[in-house]
């Protein structure tokens, strides 16, 4: 699986509506939202992406 | 019409978000979380945190009557992610059928906003179809426009 948080450096962020805040948790490894991710990815090699997306790629 | 909402929290990976519910239940903590699952595709996901314990529960409906409020939150980090996170898809589903509704409800409230902004798509059987408000679902799969 590819890896995450390939973010963009604090200087190019877009404006947005959230607060940032470093006491926000990082939940990447919580159990409920592994379980989540691998539903969802099970999900997705079922059905793949909307059609359109394929032709726009 | 912009719909109330909570305001919100960040980390700097803008991939977790938290906020507090208010209701008759008391200040609920609610933590929303976008999963990389694949190439350009995160999965969203939220839940209460239980201060005590660390768990989360999958739930929207946490009798604090605020499930409104607490679904155009959610959207709103949904936008707050797309501008950090461009192009990318975006895929939820609920744990149950009527929760899968629930989502349905907070897309087709906040319908007018994110049909601007945000190509929507459900899934039906097997397949994904544009999103049409008031049609059943069993997934949904966003990306900003």
């Amino acid at each position: 699986m590819p890896t995450e948080t390939k973010n963009k450096n604090s200087s190019k962020r877009k404006k947005a509506f959230a607060i940032v805040d470093t006491k926000v948790g990082n939940y990447e490894k919580h159990p409920f939202f592994v379980r989540k991710a691998n539903e969802a990815k099970a999900l997705l090699k079922a059905t793949g992406l909307p059609k359109k997306l394929a032709k726009t790629k | 019409m912009r719909l109330s909402r909570y305001s919100f929290k960040t980390n700097e990976s803008f991939l977790d978000y938290e906020f507090i519910s208010t209701g008759p239940r008391g200040a609920v903590r609610k933590v929303v979380r976008f999963t990389q699952i694949s190439v350009g595709v995160f999965n969203l996901a939220f839940g209460d945190l239980e201060g005590e314990t660390g768990e989360i529960r999958d739930s929207v409906v946490t009798n604090n009557n605020d499930s409104r409020k607490v679904l155009a939150t959610v959207a709103a980090t949904v936008h707050d992610f797309t501008l950090q996170y461009p192009g990318v898809w975006i895929i939820a589903k609920g744990r149950t059928h009527s929760r899968t509704r629930l989502y349905r409800m907070g897309i087709t409230n906040n319908w007018q906003e994110i049909s601007m902004d945000f190509e929507v798509y459900g899934l039906e059987s097997e397949t994904w179809e544009l999103f049409e408000p008031g049609r059943d679902y069993i997934a949904y799969l966003v990306r900003r426009k």
